[in-house]
């Protein structure tokens, strides 16, 4: 039916005839990818049922953040379950977490279009991941400090801040 | 300072490109002490870390930062995020019959649950007696 149309074509990867999908960047680049992959976006993977012509298109995603998410599906689809407990379980999982942690060794502008590409595309674990990042970022930052790290004014009237710092006295060490 | 009438702040870093939404999601995987701080940075982070949804989903995500403690019997917890105090209502002390049916003792409680109850907005106790 027309859940079939936007499926472009087959790959030989892993060995065996894998259904792919292709997505179109907000720029017009086209990424051809494993369905299976491509399905850790719930945005897509309504979009694959709901069929279409000539890929998927992604407006609110440039190539370059559509390129990053697509690694991360990539690896994180390719990753079978296997027995829990087993030594290859664990060896996957520190794996993916050292896959994780690479990834994220990028700048804040990046992550931030990664922070809303997952929540755009509905990429729940590297939603998690981008803004968790994020968060360790600012965790044992001063409000000043966070203010320059993001380039956020500080609007409070003085006598606001004067009540701020009674609040939370102790607090701003 | 010469912008009269500007209501949002206005943002020139990366963070721009946020929503409201998204600087929700990085605040909600913050322990308390720096929710408390970035409640400090804008009226805008301000608003985000002091709205009751945001307090409540942030004490289901991270149970452990509700302080919870008895003393002799009595029970109060703490939301550091929010930094209150409250008094749990008194646990009556339970009596009950021993075998032989003549006497009473008193019972101590073991707690078996604390949580945030969702739809009554409060925290709530289980205890059973021990």
């Amino acid at each position: 039916m027309a859940a079939a149309d936007s499926c472009d074509g087959i790959s030989t990867s892993g060995g065996g005839w894998e259904k792919t999908v292709t997505l179109v960047s907000s720029d017009d680049a086209r990424f051809e990818v494993r369905e299976a992959a491509a399905s850790l976006s719930q945005t897509v993977r309504r979009m694959i049922r709901a069929g279409g012509d000539g890929g998927i298109p992604l407006p609110k995603v440039d190539a370059r953040t559509l390129s990053t998410v697509l690694e991360y599906c990539n690896k994180h689809a390719a990753v079978p379950a296997p027995a829990p407990e087993s030594s290859s379980a664990e060896a996957a999982a520190v794996d993916l977490e050292w896959f994780d942690k690479e990834l994220m060794h990028v700048d804040l502008a990046t992550l931030c279009s990664l922070i809303r590409a997952a929540d755009y595309l509905e990429v729940a674990g590297l939603l998690d991941l981008t803004c968790k990042t994020v968060a360790d970022m600012i965790k044992s930052k001063t409000a000043e400090e966070i203010r320059q790290m993001f380039g956020i004014q500080n609007d409070f009237t003085p006598e606001e801040e004067e009540q701020l710092s009674r609040e939370n006295a102790g607090v701003f060490e | 300072m010469g912008e009269a009438g500007a209501k949002k702040p206005q943002l020139t870093g990366p963070l721009s490109r946020l929503s409201e939404d998204n600087i929700t999601d990085i605040l909600l995987r913050l322990p308390a002490k720096s929710v408390l701080r970035c409640g400090a940075v804008c009226r805008a982070w301000r608003g985000i870390t002091t709205d009751p949804g945001f307090l409540a989903a942030h004490a289901r995500s991270r149970p452990g930062d509700i302080l919870y403690t008895r003393d002799e019997g009595y029970y109060f917890l703490c939301n550091p995020v929010t930094r209150l105090w409250a008094d749990l209502p008194r646990i009556p002390r339970a009596h009950q019959p021993q075998q032989d049916g003549h006497y009473y003792v008193s019972v101590n409680y073991i707690e078996y649950a604390f949580y945030f109850d969702i739809p009554a907005g409060e925290y709530r106790a289980g205890l059973v007696p021990s």
